[in-house]
């Protein structure tokens, strides 16, 4: 890129000065080593990390442990285990309970839970007693007045009602009916009144 | 020793070898970069760290630079810069660099005199007389010497803005240097 001659002059400053390492001194030494070391660390941690990631990718990518080193499979495969046996005893206690429901389950056993304890203390509930159903005796029937009941013959005999012998009382349907009397020769008796001939 | 792509390709699987080679290569140069924008030895050590613990971060995501490392670790330590300019307004008194550039002249000749006057004024015109970015895109251009659409990619602009922004920048020191160089005659 070409630029104005006026500005050749400061071009050639500031080559001048990048020559000069631009005015600034180098990296101090100690500050350097101290960096370096700290930057050595990270690379080295790093390293484990990433190196242990890459492994468990080439397993999965591969199906063995090919990609990685010998001291790094064997090293992984440790690793694995033991995350793996620690990640199962950890899942297995915290699901203790519904693990055992499932193999209650699967073994067709059932067990009567008890219920849970409610610390609240709730109103108890008085159970009354049930009324026990009494058998009582209905009559199976009444006896009907004026018939005789002849079948049994016993002691169960019901009379009618007596003959009045000549006192006729108050006994309906027994009082023996007037006999009528017709007289023609008085046309006044009260059995053949006519208002209007009054 | 790896070079170029393939140092970058073992970077890129956590080599060890080629990590430590991209530190020894390059945390020099970051540091003088990050001196020069901030004035600090201590803050520019600072930031030499962060760039490189960033870089191992991305190597280890999968990420990171793909093609042109040296780029992504001044953008890296660019982008710190700036954050930390941010945070706390800090320059360091010019004599440190000036005092720093005299080192290891005993009996400087007229000549050198001269130039180390020249220097003098062009590093405090670069202080005080830019913006930040016309700042950044002088050293990045001309005392780091990235190209144009590096640089761009490091500040993260336009190649044609960073033109202007250098343009402006040097047209500024000019004028500075300028009148720098009358009073100091």
């Amino acid at each position: 890129m070409g630029f104005d001659p006026k500005d050749q002059e400061i071009i050639g400053l500031l080559t001048k000065l990048k020559n000069t390492n631009g005015g600034y001194g180098e990296y101090p030494q100690d500050m350097l080593a101290i960096r370096r070391q700290g930057y050595l660390k990270q690379v080295a941690g790093l390293g484990l990390s990433v190196g242990i990631g890459t492994g468990i990718k080439n397993t999965i990518r591969t199906g063995k442990a090919a990609g990685a080193a010998p001291a790094t499979s064997t090293l992984l495969e440790t690793v694995l285990v033991v995350a793996l046996v620690v990640e199962a005893s950890t899942v297995a206690y915290m699901y203790r309970e519904k693990l055992v429901d499932v193999f209650q389950t699967f073994t067709h056993t059932q067990e009567v839970v008890s219920p849970p304890v409610n610390p609240s203390p709730l109103p108890t509930l008085g159970i009354s007693q049930v009324p026990t159903e009494t058998q009582t005796d209905t009559p199976t029937g009444t006896a009907i007045p004026g018939v005789t009941n002849n079948n049994g013959g016993g002691n169960t005999q019901v009379n009618s009602t007596l003959v009045p012998n000549g006192n006729n009382g108050n006994h309906f349907g027994q009082t023996p009916k007037p006999d009528v009397t017709t007289d023609n020769k008085n046309p006044d008796s009260t059995n053949n009144k006519d208002p209007q001939t009054k | 020793m790896k070079e170029g792509v393939a140092l970058l390709k073992a970077a890129q699987k956590l080599d060890e070898e080629a990590l430590t080679a991209i530190f020894d290569q390059f945390a020099p140069a970051i540091y003088k970069y990050t001196l020069r924008l901030c004035h600090d030895a201590i803050v520019a050590d600072n930031i030499v760290g962060d760039v490189f613990a960033q870089l191992l971060e991305q190597f280890a995501a999968g990420k990171g630079p793909r093609t042109n490392l040296r780029s992504y670790l001044y953008q890296t330590a660019y982008h710190l810069v700036v954050d930390r300019s941010r945070d706390n307004q800090h320059n360091a008194p010019l004599e440190v660099a000036v005092g720093t550039y005299e080192k290891g002249q005993f009996s400087p000749t007229q000549t050198q005199i001269e130039e180390r006057v020249m220097m003098e004024a062009l590093i405090s015109a670069m202080n005080t007389e830019l913006t930040e970015d016309q700042r950044h895109v002088i050293i990045l251009r001309f005392l780091e010497d990235f190209s144009l659409k590096e640089t761009a990619e490091i500040i993260g602009k336009e190649v044609n803005n960073i033109k202007v922004i250098q343009n402006r920048g040097i047209a500024k020191l000019r004028k500075a240097m300028g009148l720098q160089l009358e009073e100091s005659w």
